[in-house]
């Protein structure tokens, strides 16, 4: 008897084993995992007891930012995401040669104060660890410290997000946090300044359209354009021109001309253009 | 044509006379042709002698020279009133003497010019006759000397004894139809004589004029061989037309064939193919704008010359360079004004494994001579031209007949059976058909290109379906030889995870090139990736599988990204960058909130290029058995990364089709 159990012993173990006891991965119901992730993270970071909201950010754009001790190297903008990568250079005695950045600003602009809150929240969701709050940052930030040196913070003031981290492995972003922020907060409570964007489309022109040809669009806009996203969809390609853009079909049909006006605070205007 | 004959005409008239010249150089002064002809003399090297023909509109005429005497080898021509060239004949009344027969097509004055064959220095007598077709022959009153003929002034003595040339035949063998600025191209001549001999063997063209000696000299009795290059004396490329080899032993005419001198070429290569995989650029501008290849017009061009859109050659008649391949892989080519580059590049192109390769080709339609355009000298009457590709069907097969601007499509060679990216260089050669053969022209005509493999067309989450070419060509290096979508895969997590200087986060997991609001989707910048990783090398889970997801969806594997959680422990792990195990992460944290990886099915298998497993019976503790995981079975992949029962939480959208 004890000679047959065995055997059946074993048999169920392994049977139970993760291997062999289901087909496939241990899998949650569906669609469920987005929904309870927000949740945990909004936990996790206390969402609920966030200080109200601040006023938009107004007046003060990526290319006025100046920090103390810190060098602005270079600022690239992306209209798609209302976005700035701004890299930094600690102020240092003069050195032969061109400066490595030594920290990566990312901020980016949000339609409102509450999606800016949103848009932190779901940044704090990607990461995999779990960051701590830093108080007098932000109106909301949360970063990491390795014996003592903030080595990553993110936050959020007003309808700004931002994440701040250094380039190199022993670098500090600490000081340029505080001014960073320090900048921030003055723009915020200068409300007199306009919340709308300062650059837009004033007219188009269309070329006229012919089978299987390019279509010429003429793009004259009002403001200071700091930077353009053009789009026409999956039937065209469309490529900036000095007089604005030539759009590629590649297919026949309706056909429409998404641009997207960035200015220099990081605001965008959205137009739209038929082009048949 | 009659413009050309006029200003030939003029040209004449314009030429000096040679001390006493019997007949004039010149339609003025020109002596009116009869039955009975009229004795002529060319008497030094060049001479021209013109004569009128007065005819009456729609009767026959025969010219025809005989008595020919003194190394006279006559060739004649007939002019229309306007000036135009009418007909020319060399031997056609036997014996070295020409005829030529036509019929008025108006009542006035026709030109008529006796030369000697040999324009630079033949020289000899002749009789020169108009008559209509039905009038008989008239004996002339002085009959000429035999039309014997005569040794050359300066005979070369002959390296065996020469027979009299008299009883030697000739034959020639060559290509028919040659065009010289092919690559490659030079026309080899056979030339068989039946006795030894002195020879010349020559390149005339149409007008009789010599465009190029080709030999000369003994030779003793059998097959000789010769070449030629295409050019003439002064070294430059004839027009396309008509022209003719000639065979002499001594001055006997031994043989004689025609030849075509054309000009055709590839102006635009455009791949074809129900597997072609269409490629795009990221950056085509400042404003990051994608680009379709396929709007920058066929993937291999010709620059454009500046003697037309359809010319194949340069103004100074030498041939456009071939395009060099377009090696950047972010942009399009630009001119110094950032214009794109529509033409003189070849741009790389993608197919899917199994797929049949089409070229569809553009023929030139012109070339250049003299600083100006010229038709390309074909189609010829009677003899179609096709071409084929090295490596792909029988010739004579694969093209329909060339037309010059015309379009003609091939099917070329299979490409490897693997992911691949391969330099190809297609070797394309012209056939003009003789009867029922196709011979092929001299030369080739090379093309040449960046061709990648893929599995599949990529995945809907990339714009347009189109391979970004950065993207694609960092996945298919990686990827190079593999031909199933588990191999792909496999290879392309070992390049995320060894090959770009990739280290993980280990402070606090954020990522570097991923954003947005659901972490099973989430949106990579992959411009800032492939732009030299703009947004550096410290990444998380979550930028690692949306890398290996993206690349692999440029080679057409269908991936979906799985996120695994909650904050469950980890057992010993070597990050993506890491140099050793650790159990430190998030400084002793070593906890994940969530994780981030790919899968091929749903979550049975995992991919996972940012962390390597401890892949023994204690995953806890040293020693270390190093695993990257790829195509490991879930559990497997749980056990060994955590002692906590983690489970697959969300699946991201497929990303193909």
């Amino acid at each position: 008897m004890r000679s047959l159990c065995t055997p059946l012993l074993w048999v169920c173990l392994l049977l139970s084993a993760p291997g062999f006891a289901q087909d496939g991965p241990d899998q949650a119901p569906a669609g469920e995992g987005a929904v309870e992730h927000r949740a945990r993270v909004a936990a996790r970071y206390e969402f609920a007891a966030w200080p109200k909201s601040g006023p938009s950010v107004t007046g003060w754009g990526p290319d006025a930012c100046e920090v103390a001790g810190w060098e602005r190297l270079r600022v690239r903008v992306d209209a798609r995401r209302a976005e700035a990568r701004v890299d930094f250079a600690l102020r240092a005695a003069e050195s032969e040669g061109p400066r490595r950045a030594g920290a990566r600003l990312t901020l980016r602009r949000h339609p409102s104060p509450a999606e800016a809150r949103e848009a932190l929240l779901a940044h704090l969701g990607l990461i995999a660890g779990v960051l701590t709050r830093e108080e007098g940052l932000g109106e909301v930030a949360f970063g990491t410290r390795v014996e003592g040196r903030l080595v990553y913070l993110a936050g959020v003031r007003g309808d700004l997000t931002y994440a701040l981290r250094p380039l190199t492995q022993s670098g500090d972003v600490g000081a340029l946090a505080a001014g960073l922020d320090a900048q921030l907060r003055a723009a915020a409570a200068t409300k007199s300044a306009p919340a709308k964007p300062r650059a837009r489309l004033a007219q188009s022109k269309v070329g006229a359209p012919q089978a299987g040809q390019p279509i010429a669009v003429r793009l004259d806009f009002e403001g200071e354009v700091r930077d353009l996203a053009l789009d026409a969809g999956e039937q065209a390609s469309a490529l900036r021109t000095e007089t604005g853009c030539v759009v590629y079909p590649e297919g026949e049909g309706p056909l429409e001309l998404r641009v997207i006006v960035c200015d220099k605070e990081l605001r965008l205007s959205r137009h739209t253009i038929k082009l048949r | 044509m009659i413009r050309i004959a006029c200003v030939l005409l003029l040209a004449l008239a314009a030429a000096p006379a040679f001390g006493q010249d019997d007949h004039p150089n010149q339609p003025s002064g020109a002596a009116a042709l009869s039955a009975q002809g009229l004795a002529g003399r060319i008497e030094t090297g060049g001479d021209r002698d013109v004569f009128r023909l007065e005819a009456v509109a729609g009767r026959t005429y025969r010219l025809e020279t005989s008595a020919l005497a003194e190394g006279m080898d006559s060739l004649l021509d007939l002019y229309d009133p306007s000036g135009a060239h009418l007909l020319r004949d060399d031997d056609g009344a036997g014996n070295l003497a020409s005829r030529i027969e036509f019929r008025a097509s108006a009542t006035a004055t026709y030109w008529v010019i006796v030369t000697h064959y040999d324009r630079l220095s033949g020289t000899g007598r002749y009789r020169v006759s108009a008559r209509e077709a039905s009038t008989p022959p008239v004996t002339p009153a002085t009959p000429a000397t035999p039309a014997t003929p005569t040794p050359p002034a300066t005979p070369t003595t002959p390296a065996t004894p020469t027979t009299p040339a008299a009883s030697v035949t000739g034959s020639l063998e060559f290509a028919r139809v040659f065009d010289p600025k092919l690559s490659g191209a030079s026309l080899a001549l056979s030339y068989r004589l039946s006795a030894p001999a002195t020879i010349s063997l020559e390149v005339r063209d149409e007008a009789g004029r010599l465009v190029r000696a080709l030999a000369s000299g003994a030779r003793p009795s059998g097959q000789s061989l010769a070449d030629w290059d295409g050019t003439d004396a002064q070294g430059l490329f004839p027009a396309p037309g008509s022209y003719e080899v000639q065979l002499r032993a001594g001055a006997a005419l031994v043989a004689r064939a025609p030849l075509a001198l054309v000009r055709v070429g590839i102006r635009a290569l455009s791949f074809q193919g129900s597997a072609r995989i269409p490629l795009s650029y990221h950056r085509a501008d400042g404003s990051a704008t994608r680009l379709p290849l396929d709007q920058l017009g066929p993937a291999w061009t010709l620059e454009r010359s500046p003697l037309g859109a359809g010319c194949l050659d340069r103004a100074d008649g030498s041939p456009l360079d071939l395009p060099a391949r377009w090696t950047n892989l972010d942009a399009p080519p630009r001119t110094s004004s950032g214009a794109l580059v529509t033409r003189g590049s070849s741009l790389p192109a993608a197919y899917a494994l199994g797929a049949r390769p089409q070229a569809k080709l553009l023929c030139g339609d012109s070339a250049a001579f003299a600083g100006g355009a010229r038709a390309c000298g074909y189609p010829i009457p009677g003899v179609p031209l096709r071409v084929a590709v090295e490596g792909g069907v029988a010739p004579g097969v694969q093209s329909g007949e060339l037309l010059p601007g015309g379009e003609t499509t091939l099917d070329l060679p299979a490409l490897s059976g693997a992911i691949g990216k391969a330099r190809v260089q297609y070797r394309f050669r012209f056939y003009y058909q003789a009867g029922s053969a196709w011979l092929p022209l001299p030369g080739q005509q090379l093309t040449d290109h960046t061709l990648y493999t893929t599995l599949a067309l990529p995945g809907t989450d990339l714009p347009g379906r189109r391979p970004w070419v950065a993207a694609l060509d960092l996945a298919v290096r990686w990827a190079e030889g593999q031909a199933t979508a588990r191999s792909a895969m496999s290879a392309v997590v070992r390049g995320v995870n060894g090959d770009l200087g990739l280290r993980y986060d280990a402070d606090q997991g954020a990522p570097a090139y991923t954003d947005g609001w659901e972490l099973e989707n989430p949106q990579l910048d992959l411009d800032a990736f492939l732009d030299g990783l703009d947004n550096g090398r410290v990444v998380n889970c979550l930028d690692c599988a949306s890398i290996v997801s993206k690349l692999a969806a440029q080679l057409g594997i269908q991936t979906q990204i799985a996120i695994l959680g909650w904050d469950f422990r980890l057992n010993f792990l070597r990050g993506i960058g890491f140099g050793q195990f650790t159990s430190e992460l998030f400084g002793g944290y070593h906890a994940f909130s969530y994780h981030a990886v790919a899968t091929l099915d749903q979550g049975r298998t995992i991919d996972d290029a940012c962390l390597e497993l401890d892949d023994d019976a204690r995953p806890y503790a040293a020693p270390f058995s190093a695993r990257l995981p790829t195509g490991i079975d879930f559990n497997r992949y749980r056990q060994q990364l955590s002692p906590d029962a983690f489970r697959l939480r969300d699946l991201g959208r497929a990303t193909l089709r």
